[in-house]
């Protein structure tokens, strides 16, 4: 998969997405692998290449919120303070995932502020539709 | 428009320039509510932005009860001093995702959606920034909702306030 084809950084031009794809590695995890725990520091911002993830927040009861879908984000945490993952991510079967430097990955947004805010704008609506969802989760229970 | 001093208060604007604080500034305006008042419900689009400076807001939900009940309004978050509300605001489709009702006499700085976005689009150093802060918010807010899904809190109702 190429970075530019990611959901996240789609339109960005392609000197930027160069920029992007010199941080990024590729990984491939096994399935019950666990690609970061909930507290830890964020050091990374996760793309689902193949494969799929259960997001897992944990208290009294656990609950997953699965993701599968090529291009999904996860690990935002690494880019918005105080930089800890808020979920456990464990892989449901045999995953790819792209990892990019988080730290790295914000000087290239200093460097180029519109297409930043472009993308930056995508993350939050990444956040947005996963507390949406959790929303939902709350409006189903019949406690 | 308020005083470029009074947003800095704001942990929303910490790390913001003086010229960023200023061209907020610019835009924002002031209200007050009284306590009972509804803000607005979920659904509706997204005009404002929120900052509040005084009182107290509750974010509530309509939860299913079944067919025979109405729907019990669950209060998913609070909002205190301080704190920004009304993400919506800049983040599509501009449709607010809760209710939100004053339970004190509260007063907010409002940020205008259309002249934000309008702001953010022009100046986007500010833009990312900005909207940084804002997934900062929609973090906090879904944190506090997944502690009510782990069963560390108990689910209230908005009655009980």
């Amino acid at each position: 998969m190429f970075i530019k084809e990611v959901e996240l950084f789609q339109g960005i031009p392609s000197h930027i997405i160069d920029e992007i794809a010199e941080l990024v590695t590729q990984e491939s995890h096994h399935a019950g692998d666990v690609i970061f725990r909930e507290g830890e520091v964020a050091e990374f911002l996760y793309i689902l290449e193949e494969g799929e993830i259960n997001l897992i927040i944990q208290g009294e009861k656990r609950l997953p919120f699965p993701m599968d879908k090529t291009g999904s984000v996860f690990g935002w945490s690494s880019l918005i303070e105080p930089n800890r993952y808020t979920a456990e991510a464990e892989c449901v079967k045999e995953s790819k995932v792209l990892k990019i430097d988080a730290e790295q990955l914000m000087r290239v947004f200093q460097k180029h502020p519109a297409e930043s805010l472009t993308i930056m704008k995508r993350l939050a609506g990444v956040i947005a539709t996963r507390l949406v969802n959790s929303y939902k989760e709350v409006a189903s229970r019949k406690e | 428009m308020v005083s470029a001093d009074r947003l800095k208060q704001y942990k929303l604007f910490k790390g913001f320039s003086e010229e960023q604080i200023k061209k907020l500034a610019d835009i924002a305006t002031e209200e007050s509510y009284k306590a009972g008042f509804q803000l607005w419900e979920k659904g509706d689009p997204a005009k404002n932005l929120y900052l509040l400076e005084s009182g107290k807001i509750v974010l509530a939900m309509g939860a299913y009860m079944g067919t025979a009940k109405p729907p019990m309004q669950v209060t998913v978050d609070l909002i205190t001093k301080g704190d920004a509300m009304g993400w919506s605001a800049i983040i599509e489709p501009y449709v607010y995702t809760l209710g939100a009702r004053c339970i004190d006499d509260s007063k907010v700085i409002v940020f205008d959606a259309a002249k934000l976005r309008e702001l953010l689009n022009k100046d986007s150093t500010l833009g990312y920034e900005f909207m940084r802060a804002t997934a900062k918010v929609i973090a906090t807010r879904l944190t506090h909702t997944e502690i009510i899904l782990i069963g560390e809190r108990g689910l209230s109702i908005l009655d009980e306030y």
